[in-house]
């Protein structure tokens, strides 16, 4: 491979997924300087280590894979965070989302009544994606990376339980409990 | 007890099932399975309605949030040009 065949691969790439890099990285650290400087960072180590790179896998879990080591990597430098008590946050939505079932498993409430899914332009109504915000936020921090991931990404299942390190059966646990969750905090929050 | 939970769901599973469903991610028995649960269970079918909304909310909200990089892009292919 010479170094222009290379340069027009990281061109292409830069064309084709920057935006979602971007999108997820500007989500963690929450700064735009760092941001660029993380997705910039990844197209460096990509470019350098083109011949790594196996066409089996896509390009853009690659470079996402990249990219989350670079996540991490900044996490380590700036600040140890406090895992501990993510923890016990988990617990407790576990807690939570099992309460909405009966010990055998049926729903404590049934709905009868119409509820927020029949009114109608809901997906563009701000407030209604301001509920859905606090909602998120109010999910455990993983389960909430988990779901902003599953939806920018746009990679199946597999692949996301690969790049958080969860078995299938633990992966759409977090996914059922986060929705039994954002339900039953935009139930309480939302009223036209 | 236990014929009968081999045929039905418990709505914790059904629910749990609906979230793969919508991944595409169950097999024929499965989707049979699931269909038969839904049409007894009322707040299992609102629970997939709902779900499916949730879905549309987030996908749309993510990709609204998404920066304008044009600029961002344009400094990175420079990068990498000369």
């Amino acid at each position: 491979v010479t170094e222009k065949e290379k340069k027009e691969t990281i061109n292409s790439w830069i064309n084709l997924y920057t935006s979602d890099l971007f999108s997820w990285a500007l989500y963690k650290v929450s700064s735009k300087e760092t941001t660029e400087d993380l997705v910039q960072d990844t197209f460096v180590a990509a470019f350098s280590g083109l011949e790594k790179f196996k066409n089996n896998s896509s390009p853009k879990s690659w470079l996402f894979s990249i990219l989350n080591n670079k996540i991490v990597d900044h996490y380590r430098k700036t600040k140890n965070q406090t895992i501990h008590f993510q923890d016990i946050g988990e617990q407790l939505a576990i807690e939570n989302a099992n309460s909405f079932f009966s010990t055998d498993e049926y729903w404590v409430e049934k709905i009868n009544s119409s509820t927020w899914n029949e009114k109608e332009n809901v997906l563009d109504n701000l407030e209604f994606q301001k509920v859905l915000n606090n909602c998120l936020e109010k999910l455990p921090a993983k389960w909430k990376d988990i779901m902003v991931y599953k939806f920018l990404i746009e990679k199946d299942s597999k692949e996301i339980c690969k790049d958080f390190e969860l078995t299938s059966s633990n992966y759409w646990q977090i996914i059922h409990r986060s929705k039994l969750l954002l339900k039953n905090c935009i139930q309480k929050n939302w009223s036209l | 007890m236990s014929i009968f939970h081999s045929l039905f769901y418990t709505c914790k599973e059904a629910s749990l099932q609906v979230e793969k469903k919508l991944d595409d991610t169950l097999s024929f028995s499965q989707k049979l399975k699931l269909n038969c649960h839904l049409f007894f269970c009322n707040t299992c079918k609102k629970y997939k309605q709902q779900s499916i909304l949730l879905n549309k909310a987030i996908a749309h909200g993510v990709l609204k949030n998404k920066a304008n990089i044009k600029e961002f892009k344009e400094k990175l292919s420079a990068r990498f040009n000369d």
